[in-house]
């Protein structure tokens, strides 16, 4: 009750302030969004909330299979971030499936390329990668597992993978984050050198070219939502649940919205 | 103290940035300036570690005397090189980096690129195949729009036009249905893929605000 109040008040005061976006549609509307969705981020924090249970994600689920193949065949698995850099959201959420595939290998004992096309991505998976196997108590395996920067150039950056992909021929290649035109050109020849593919993008344009060459794609949302069902605590689970919340509160807005301007 | 702090620094600055966006403060403004400076600063040390990556693995390539020593051994003298001639002859227009930069990278980049067309060929020969009915309906769709959009398209919707009370018809207008795929169905899924990764996207970054997604604090 003390959260709503104290938003409610907030937000009014918010809304006295000269607001940026209003001419742009951004404004008002936007920060209410905003607010609205934080509210409901702490209401359900609540433990009074029963737990939930979410369905499981294909893609996730083959992560096990991609590497259990990897170390049958003796090869390394090939962990590839997407072109924007860790502070962007879909390269944090794609360090999180990091962790969750070096857990899986440090109890496979198959090592991990990865390589960056920016130094601070290279550092977060550089940690992600070392916590994943010392979480499973394999952090010898640390020394076997190369991790390096290519290049910040998107062409270079393929080209640099490609070649790389020809030589240590993995088992397992992984897509994580946001892609350009280069999406194809890694795929394709990923797919060519016969490795399982897995990817997750929030690239609306490049999903097309994820579905055609990869084995599994967490499409979208499906990144974010990836990321929370891998920490599987309470608070992450109820975020999924949340998001469809607002999903679905939006779809309810737009359809009223149409009624009205149309009335 | 050692995952509080950094978690009040986030929460902080994270509503900061977010009160900037919609609301015209000039403090907030200021605030927002100074952290995008701040940003390009860090951006000059990250490449420093970019750098030292990129040396060591080299470096460490060619003593290996892996299968090819002359790749690793090209990148370094090219970067030394390009280096070197930056420092002394500068980057104005006609300056040896220059120079390089026109004449070996971008047509490197070019050829890289180009390489998508046959990409796009062979993905296509794999995804058009009328296997099973979701399948099918990619494959006759995928057909109409090749149509449209080739003169070929043009022409057939002119030799099927017949007029009916007045008002042309055409049978067979590819060009006509290639807009209506593209600007209807194609748009209304996109769309939803974009709605959904926004909100994916807030809902992300209000947990990393609000300290419920901790993973980058290992």
């Amino acid at each position: 009750m003390k959260i709503g109040k104290t938003a409610s008040i907030l937000s009014l005061l918010l809304i006295s302030f000269e607001l940026k976006g209003a001419s742009s549609g951004a404004g008002l509307e936007g920060m209410l969004y905003f607010f609205a969705f934080l509210i409901l981020f702490i209401l359900f924090r609540s433990p009074k909330i029963p737990s939930l249970k979410t369905r499981e994600i294909a893609g996730i689920k083959a992560l096990e299979e991609a590497i259990g193949r990897s170390t049958e065949m003796g090869k390394p698995i090939l962990f590839i971030s997407g072109t924007k850099p860790v502070p962007s959201v879909s390269a944090v959420a794609g360090m999180n499936v990091l962790g969750r595939i070096a857990k899986l290998a440090a109890r496979y004992g198959t090592p991990i390329v990865s390589p960056h096309n920016n130094s601070i991505t290279m550092i977060a998976a550089t940690e992600e990668i070392k916590e994943g196997l010392r979480s499973a108590n394999n952090e010898e395996l640390f020394r076997d597992c190369s991790i390096f920067y290519l290049t910040d150039s998107q062409f270079p950056y393929a080209a640099g993978i490609n070649a790389l992909t020809s030589k240590v021929r993995p088992g397992a290649i992984f897509y994580m984050g946001t892609f350009y035109a280069e999406s194809l050109i890694l795929t394709e020849h990923g797919q060519n050198t016969g490795a399982i593919q897995i990817a997750g993008t929030d690239s609306v344009a490049q999903i097309p070219f994820f579905i055609t060459t990869c084995d599994y794609l967490l499409m979208g949302e499906e990144l974010f939502a990836a990321s929370a069902y891998i920490q599987n605590d309470e608070a992450s689970l109820r975020s999924i649940f949340m998001l469809d919340l607002a999903k679905a509160a939006t779809i309810a807005y737009i359809l009223i919205k149409i009624f009205v301007v149309n009335l | 103290m050692k995952i509080m702090v950094p978690l009040l620094i986030v929460f902080i600055g994270g509503m900061l940035m977010t009160f900037q966006y919609y609301i015209d403060i000039p403090l907030l403004n200021n605030i927002y300036k100074g952290v995008l400076d701040w940003h390009m600063v860090i951006a000059v040390f990250a490449l420093v570690i970019a750098v030292k990556s990129l040396i060591e693995r080299q470096w460490k390539n060619f003593r290996q005397k892996t299968e090819h020593p002359v790749y690793p051994l090209t990148t370094l003298i090219s970067f030394f090189a390009v280096v070197l001639l930056g420092i002394f002859f500068g980057l104005k227009q006609g300056s040896p980096v220059n120079f390089i930069y026109n004449n070996f990278l971008v047509p490197l980049q070019a050829t890289i690129f180009s390489l998508l067309a046959f990409y796009i060929s062979s993905a296509a020969y794999r995804a058009f195949r009328a296997k099973n009915f979701s399948s099918t309906v990619l494959l006759i769709a995928a057909m109409i729009v090749v149509m449209g959009r080739i003169p070929l398209g043009d022409l057939i919707a002119t030799w099927t036009t017949i007029s009916i009370s007045g008002k042309d018809f055409a049978i067979l207008d590819f060009p006509g249905w290639t807009r209506w795929i593209l600007t209807v169905p194609n748009v209304g899924i996109k769309r939803a893929f974009i709605f959904g990764i926004t909100l994916g996207i807030v809902s992300t970054s209000l947990k990393v605000i609000l300290g419920i997604e901790r993973g980058w604090l290992k």
